[in-house]
Parts: structure tokens; C-alpha cells; sequence
């Protein structure tokens, strides 16, 4: 290996699985890292990077994988070089955790419940370095003040489920810096946060990363990220390498077709300035069309309130509410979306939720069509219910695994007595097309589908009933770029044929801005601001709406790391 | 949290007042114990003045109220059957039971973790089946088979083992194998599924990614997560151990409270039964009070609910 690189990746296949079911996941993969560089590896699920991060660490035999061809040459601190898809377990165990190490997606699962959090970064010195139990401690209570942890000292001695997800991978981080490594393995670590703690977190990863002369192996699915992070990009596509380049001239000459269609996937913020109305990825502008300008609206939301009641004590004392959703008002028209934006918390699913009447609201008013649904009885609730329907975030949750497709469709028709026999077919027939799919679709069960196709039959179900509305919660979040831009055309197209008004929840501000006619922006279970898209996405007028927009990574390499969202700030407890 | 312990001792405490009371009241709805105890055809007023001895005559709440005042001091009457101070008789019989419990509960969470472990670790090979069929097996057998079948190799056949009586602990060794096997299969089953499920999580994978050695992985990072619902399942395997203590002390004529309180019931021996029932709720009670505290401590998220 030539002598200035630090990790060469050549020739790598893995695959999974054994005999007739062996799957290759990786094929043929070459790239390399050189000391203090960030390369990013990009690509959608089922490409290989995360099976390509893990082989790194030799952690793919403990998930079932074997590394078939290839080697992983790594340069160790003391210059030696060792294969990593072929050093000896004792070997790999010395170098995971002191010369590479790894930070993981999900924070609210990658720590150990039952152990503190000191306790888990101080066991990683004492594994490596030799510390014992008290200088371990001191070290690690070091390393949670490095990365930014407010009260670092009370921290120490809490468990993970005392801290917000932000402040886990944190934790995460500092237990990956503990011996200062020479190569920091991402995977995925920004993609479970919110916006703006994602900006925190990439901020001080970069940093870090500078200060240490530690280099980054970042996968990611997200363009935005990989233009604020990486230094070369590597993309990858069914296990294969698609292209290699430097960061900035990927963005600006794609060489390969996928790249491109990649690229073109992903909402630009501020790509939908002056046009008038919502608008399919790759529409031209001028189809865009305003909501229709009809006097009622459809839904209207009056002082909408949900409390959930905290009990604390021997007797359970009511000692205070936590006011989820705090006297929120808004109104759809026809043919409208209204985005609820908002970080995790803000109460906009627990919005959606009580029109819908699936949470119980302690007061205000859902008026639909001049009816208030909440004084509804039973009987009317669920005859109500026809004109309302929900899409969910995870389209692998939301369907029942043991009913076939017709069957998960023609349900709520079954439901409502609406069809039977063989109109119910007819109608299945004409629903799966509308959303895109084939009539021999309806026979397949959920598992034979891909996440997208599910999450077209969960708004097939939802759209079987003609509802005037429909919340759709997250409802394309799970996906991948280029399927989510798909689902985001059909319920655009969905929408100007059948002239549905949707309540559209989501956290994501690229989809929002090409989706909706007006947005409300919630926090702490209050609508801060709201306003047509243009006012919001151009002219915010509140602080926290300028902080959200900011912090969206913007999938533009040129404009340079970090213009606006730079903050210092602690986070607060 | 500590509230909710509180609460959870709180309960306990009520739930051993319930059967306090509930004992007395239900002892005497199964007749007159002078009927069973004084042989037929015996003169009216011999039987009068031996109903007198007894305190039978009085009302019921008068009984009732010296049945609470004995218990508060320490005096739990006399055995209508032994004419022997109840209180001497448990003295002499509970140490037995007590002997027996702690022995088979010992040998269930000793042999059972480890081979639970070991099945888990081992899952897909021969061992991993090997153990997972004994553990089926060992649910499976009623324990009077069991009883029987060791009777007749070890003492029978192979003259190793006595057996019957309570004299040293060798004779404890049996008694102990059969109350100890239907605990030791389920803590085997358990800690199996739960090493299973822990093994697929996440902070494994972080640990392994530390650099920690498997040794620490499994036994430090694993077992402890794998450690919360077996504690519950050891607790509720205790209340099951109450009820199969009677049939193991009877085959096995081990001289203690299970075989006392059956035949306390049978005869209407009152004063007996009371303490008997008592006794055995108060294991039940503090068994499962323990695995709440057990809870608490092992998982720092648990919010125990109420009850």
C-alpha cells in the first residue's frame, strides 16, 4: 500500500448467508482513506456501506457476514500494516476501540442500558490504556466535557435513558475518542437526530476530527451531509462501487447516471422560490398550481389542546401536565396542504393524532365541514372516520403481515359496509393503479414488497374510503431519497385529481418546501409562526424558523462548511 | 422510584393482612372441628366440656379477637391434635422446608444460568439442542415421577442415597433434585431467550466496536441486560415451589411445614392450618418483594408498576 494512505480498501466482497441462500452485498470494492481526510460513502439502503463500515472494524462475522475476497490493509500507529479481513481476532480486538473506532446510528439503542455513562466510556481505557478504575474516570469525565455535554459531572453517573438522544451521541462520540484513534468509523451518526442537534453534532465531529488529525469514514444517505462533511465521495449502488470523486466535483459533473438521478432526488431548499403552489420532483414550474380558492375551509382547528397528566408520589398526586399540544389553531381549505413542521416533541404528530381522535384532547375544537368531530358519539365518529385517514411513518409497521395485499386495501371498505364480492375487487384493482402499482400486486403479502410499494399501499388503504382528508404522519421519512421523491409526486398528482387536502407532518424541511401550499412551524406543543410556503421558507419571521431552516445541510459543497448554524451553545439539560 | 418501592412494601403488607384474617374465617367454614377430632359415639357431655377446652363454644368474633391478640404476641395457640404449642411444632418443621427451599433454589439458579448460557451461546449445535431437550424434559416430568424414578436407582438399585427422613443433609440431597428440576428447566428456557434476545442488540455491537474481549462482552455487557426477566421468572418459580413442596415432602417423608399443613386441613386442626397458611404466604409475599428490589437494582430504568 502506498505510503501516505492509512486504510486501503481493495478488491472486497461479503456476503451473507451460506450455501444456495449466500448473497453477495458487497462486490469488488476498492477506495481508500488517507490520514486526517474525510471520505463519505454514499448511497441508498440495501447499497452495502453500512456492511462495508463494519468489515472495518472486523465486526462482520459477529452479523453474519463473510468477506469472501479482498483485503482491508489498515497502517497501525506504530507503522506496521495489517489486513483487517484477515488479522486474527485478538489482533482486531486490540485495534477496535484504540486505533479505529465507531460511532453508530441509532444513540437511543447503541448504549447500554443497565451501565452508567461514564462507566462505558471509562471501560474502554481501561481496556486499551491499562487506566486503572480512577484515572479512567477522571479521563472519561475529560472526554464528556470535550464533547459539549452540559453538567458534565452529573452526567457521568446518569444511565442512557436519562439523556436525549443529542446528548447519547455525544456520549457515543467520547467513547469513540477515547484513545484518540487514527480512523473514526460514521455510520449513519446524524440520522436519527433533529435537524438542528444534527448540525451540533456534525459541527463537533468535524472538529474533532481537526483537532486529532483523525480520519473520517462517514456513511450516509444523505447529500446535504456528505457536502458539509467529506473531502471524496465514494458511491455506491447494489454493492458496487458507482463512482469515486472529489466532493466538489461530484456535485458539480456527476459522471454516472445514478449519481445524477441521485442528486436531482433530493429537495433543495430554495429550489421552489416563486413558483406558486406544490411541485412534483422534476415538474417543470410552470405546472405548479395554487390550492383552490374556496370560501369553507374543509378543517378547522380551534384551541386545540392535549395535556397528558404527570403523577408523581405515593398517593399519585396530579403534580402538572405535559401540555403536548397547547391551544393550536389552524384551518385546511380544500385541495390545501398544510405542512406541521417541528422537532421531535414539538406535538405535531400528537396534533395529527387528536383530530383523528386516536389521542383525547383536553379541550378546543376539530370542525370538519362546520361539524365538531370531537363531540361526535361512537356510531358518528366512526361514520366520520370515512372522510379522514392517516398514512404513517413506518410502512413496514403499518401493514398486517398476514394479510395480502386486496386484503389490507378493501378493509375499511368491509369496514363501512361500503362494496362486497366482486366490486370490492374492481375497486382494489382501481385503487393499487392509482397509487402506481399492478392489479397482480394484490395477491402479494406485505414482506414481498419494497419499502416504497408499502408505504403506496398504506395510501392506497388510506385513499379507499375517498377521504376529504388525509394526515400524513412522517409519511415519507423511512424512505430512501429517490422512492421518497416518488411517493412525494404521487400524493402531489393524488391530490390535483381528487382535490384531497392533507395535513402533512414532517421534520423534514427539503420535503415540506415542495409539498405545501402554507406551513406552521410547532415547538414546545405551540404554532410559533405560520404562513404561505413563501413566507416561511423566504421571509421566516421567528427566530427558532430561521434555526430550523439553517440547520438543514444544504447539498451544495461550494458554499462552504457551516455559514449560519454555527453554534457554541451548551447543550441544555 | 423509591416511592413506588415503598408502595410495593406497602402492598405486601396488606396482602399478608388480607390473608390474615382471610385464613381464619375460611378454616372454619369446612364445619365443626370437634366433629373430626372426638371419636363418634362419644357422651354429650364429655364432648361440651372438650368444646369448652378448645374455646370452640365462644362466638366467632370472640375467636376471631383472641386469634389476632395471640398473634401480636408471639402466641399461636395450641395444636387441637398434638396439644403441643403450634408455635414449637413450626420450630421444629420449618427449618426443614426452609432447608429444602434454599438447597433447590441454589441448585436451579447455579446449574440454570450457566446452562442457560450455555444453550444460548450454543444455539444451532448439538449442545445448544442438548441442553434445550433436557430442560424440556425436566418441565415436562410431573415431580412424583421423578420422585419415584430417582428413589428407585439411587436408593434401590444403587443403595447411594436414603430415602427418606431429614436426619442429615444427604437426605436433603433428593428431595431438593425433584423440587429444584421445573425451576431449573424454566430458568434454563429463560435465561436461554433472554441471552438470545440481548445478543441481537445494538450496545453489544458497541461494545464488541470498543474492543471489548467476548468474555466481557457476554458476561458483563449480556448477562446483566439478560439477568432482569430471569429474576422475575425465579420469584414466581418460589410461589410454584410452595405448592410442590407438599407432594416432595410427603414421598419423600421429609418432616416439614408441607406435609404439616395438608393434614392440618384435613383434620380441622385449626391453630396449625392458621400459622401454616400464614407462613407460606409470607414466603410468597417477601419472594416476590425481593424481585422488585432485585428489579430495581439490576435495571435503573424500571419504574415498577403498581400493583
Amino acid at each position: 500500500m502506498s505510503a501516505n494512505a492509512l486504510l486501503v480498501i481493495e478488491n472486497l466482497s461479503i456476503s451473507f448467508g451460506r450455501g444456495d441462500k449466500a448473497r453477495r452485498v458487497v462486490e469488488g470494492l476498492d477506495f481508500s482513506v488517507a490520514p486526517g481526510e474525510c471520505v463519505a460513502v454514499v448511497g441508498e439502503s440495501g447499497s452495502g456501506k453500512s456492511v462495508t463500515a463494519f468489515s472495518v472494524l472486523g465486526l462482520t462475522g459477529f452479523n453474519g457476514g463473510t468477506i469472501e475476497t479482498g483485503s482491508i490493509n489498515f497502517r497501525r500507529r506504530d507503522g506496521s500494516v495489517v489486513d483487517l479481513a484477515r488479522a486474527d481476532e485478538r489482533l482486531m480486538q486490540s485495534s477496535r476501540g484504540d486505533e479505529i473506532a465507531m460511532v453508530f446510528q441509532e444513540p437511543m439503542t447503541a448504549l447500554n442500558p443497565v451501565f452508567t455513562v461514564g462507566e462505558q466510556i471509562a471501560e474502554v481505557l481501561r481496556q486499551h490504556r491499562g487506566m486503572d478504575r480512577q484515572q479512567a474516570a477522571a479521563r472519561a469525565l475529560e472526554l464528556i466535557t470535550r464533547v459539549q455535554i452540559s453538567d458534565p459531572a452529573r452526567r457521568f453517573t446518569q444511565y442512557p435513558h436519562e439523556l436525549s438522544g443529542g446528548m447519547r451521541q455525544r456520549v457515543v462520540i467520547a467513547m469513540a475518542l477515547a484513545c484518540s484513534p487514527r480512523l473514526l468509523v460514521a455510520d449513519e451518526p446524524t440520522t436519527a437526530l433533529d435537524v438542528t442537534i444534527q448540525a451540533q453534532v456534525l459541527d463537533l465531529m468535524r472538529d474533532l476530527a481537526r483537532e486529532e488529525g483523525m480520519a473520517l469514514l462517514f456513511i450516509t444517505h444523505d447529500m446535504g451531509v456528505v457536502a458539509e462533511m467529506a473531502d471524496r465521495v465514494v458511491v455506491m449502488r447494489k454493492g458496487r462501487k458507482v463512482e469515486e470523486q472529489a466532493v466538489a466535483k461530484l456535485f458539480a459533473q456527476p459522471r454516472e447516471t445514478y449519481t445524477r438521478a441521485l442528486l436531482n432526488a433530493v429537495p433543495k431548499l430554495g429550489s421552489m422560490a416563486g413558483t406558486v403552489g406544490p411541485l412534483a420532483f422534476g415538474a417543470d414550474p410552470k405546472t405548479a398550481r395554487p390550492a383552490p380558492t374556496v370560501n369553507a375551509p374543509l378543517l378547522e382547528v380551534k384551541n386545540l389542546s392535549t395535556w397528558f397528566p404527570i403523577y408523581k408520589g405515593l398517593l399519585k398526586r396530579h403534580v402538572g401536565d405535559v401540555k403536548a399540544v397547547d391551544d393550536v389553531s389552524f384551518s385546511i381549505g380544500r385541495g390545501e396542504t398544510l405542512s406541521l413542521v417541528g422537532e421531535s416533541g414539538s406535538g405535531k404528530s400528537t396534533t395529527g393524532r387528536s383530530i383523528l381522535r386516536l389521542a383525547k384532547p383536553h379541550a378546543g375544537q376539530v370542525l370538519l365541514e362546520g361539524q365538531d368531530v370531537l363531540k361526535l358519539d361512537r356510531e358518528a365518529m366512526r361514520a366520520k372516520r370515512r372522510d379522514m385517514q392517516i398514512v404513517f411513518q413506518d410502512p413496514y409497521a403499518a401493514l398486517d403481515p398476514r394479510l395480502d395485499a386486496f386484503e389490507q386495501i378493501v378493509e375499511p371498505l368491509v369496514i363501512h359496509g361500503v362494496d362486497k364480492g366482486s366490486a370490492l375487487r374492481d375497486r382494489a384493482v382501481e385503487l393499487v393503479r392509482r397509487v402506481g402499482l399492478e392489479e397482480e400486486h394484490l395477491d402479494r403479502y406485505p414482506h414481498e414488497f419494497s419499502g416504497g410499494q408499502r408505504q403506496r399501499l398504506c395510501i392506497a388503504r388510506a385513499l379507499s374510503l375517498s377521504p376529504k382528508l388525509i394526515i400524513a404522519d412522517e409519511s415519507v421519512s423511512a424512505l430512501d431519497v429517490s422512492i421518497q421523491a416518488q411517493v412525494v409526486n404521487l400524493l402531489i398528482e393524488l391530490q390535483q385529481e381528487l382535490g384531497l387536502s392533507y395535513l402533512f407532518i414532517s421534520h423534514d424541511m427539503g420535503v415540506v418546501e415542495r409539498i405545501s401550499h402554507r406551513v406552521a412551524v410547532m415547538q414546545y406543543g405551540r404554532i410559533v409562526e405560520m404562513g404561505t410556503r413563501a413566507q416561511i421558507f423566504e421571509a421566516p419571521s421567528q427566530a427558532y424558523t430561521r434555526a430550523l431552516i439553517a440547520a438543514v445541510p444544504v447539498a451544495d459543497p461550494t458554499r462552504g462548511h457551516y455559514q449560519s448554524t454555527k453554534t457554541k451553545e451548551l447543550i441544555p439539560a | 422510584m423509591l416511592d413506588q418501592l415503598a408502595r410495593r412494601t406497602l402492598g405486601a403488607i396488606a396482602t399478608l393482612g388480607v390473608v390474615i384474617v382471610a385464613v381464619f374465617f375460611a378454616t372454619r367454614l369446612s364445619g365443626n372441628a370437634a366433629d373430626y377430632l372426638l371419636p363418634p359415639g362419644i357422651d354429650a357431655n364429655t364432648k361440651a366440656l372438650m368444646v369448652t377446652r378448645m374455646g370452640l363454644d365462644q362466638p366467632l368474633l370472640l375467636q376471631f379477637w383472641h386469634y389476632l391478640q395471640g398473634l401480636f404476641s408471639g402466641d399461636m395457640g395450641t395444636s387441637l391434635f398434638e396439644r403441643r404449642p403450634v408455635l414449637d411444632i413450626y420450630a421444629e418443621r420449618l427449618p426443614n422446608t426452609l432447608m429444602l427451599f434454599a438447597y433447590a433454589l441454589g441448585l436451579a439458579v447455579v446449574l440454570g444460568l450457566p446452562l442457560g448460557l450455555a444453550a444460548a451461546l450454543n444455539r444451532g449445535n448439538a449442545l445448544g439442542a442438548a441442553i434445550s431437550s433436557i430442560a424440556f424434559v425436566g418441565y415436562a416430568t410431573p415431580n412424583f415421577v421423578l420422585a419415584i424414578i430417582i428413589i428407585l436407582v439411587f436408593s434401590f438399585n444403587l443403595h447411594w442415597l436414603p430415602s427418606s427422613g431429614s436426619m442429615s443433609p444427604i437426605h436433603f440431597l433428593m428431595p431438593s433434585i425433584v423440587l429444584a428440576a421445573p425451576m431449573l428447566a424454566e430458568i434454563i428456557r429463560f435465561t436461554r431467550n433472554a441471552m438470545l434476545d440481548v445478543l441481537g442488540k445494538d450496545y453489544l455491537r458497541t461494545a464488541r466496536a470498543k474492543g471489548l474481549p467476548e468474555h466481557l462482552v457476554v458476561g458483563k455487557h449480556a448477562l446483566r441486560n439478560a439477568a432482569i426477566p430471569v429474576v422475575t421468572i425465579i420469584g414466581l418459580q418460589v410461589a410454584g415451589m410452595v405448592a410442590r413442596v407438599v407432594i416432595v415432602e410427603s414421598v419423600f417423608a421429609t418432616k416439614g411445614i408441607g406435609d404439616l399443613v395438608v393434614f392440618a386441613a384435613i383434620g380441622r386442626d385449626y391453630p396449625v392450618l392458621q400459622l401454616g397458611v400464614i407462613l407460606i404466604a409470607l414466603i410468597v409475599v417477601s419472594s416476590s418483594l425481593i424481585v422488585d428490589f432485585a428489579y430495581a437494582a439490576l435495571d435503573p430504568r424500571v419504574k415498577v408498576a403498581a400493583s
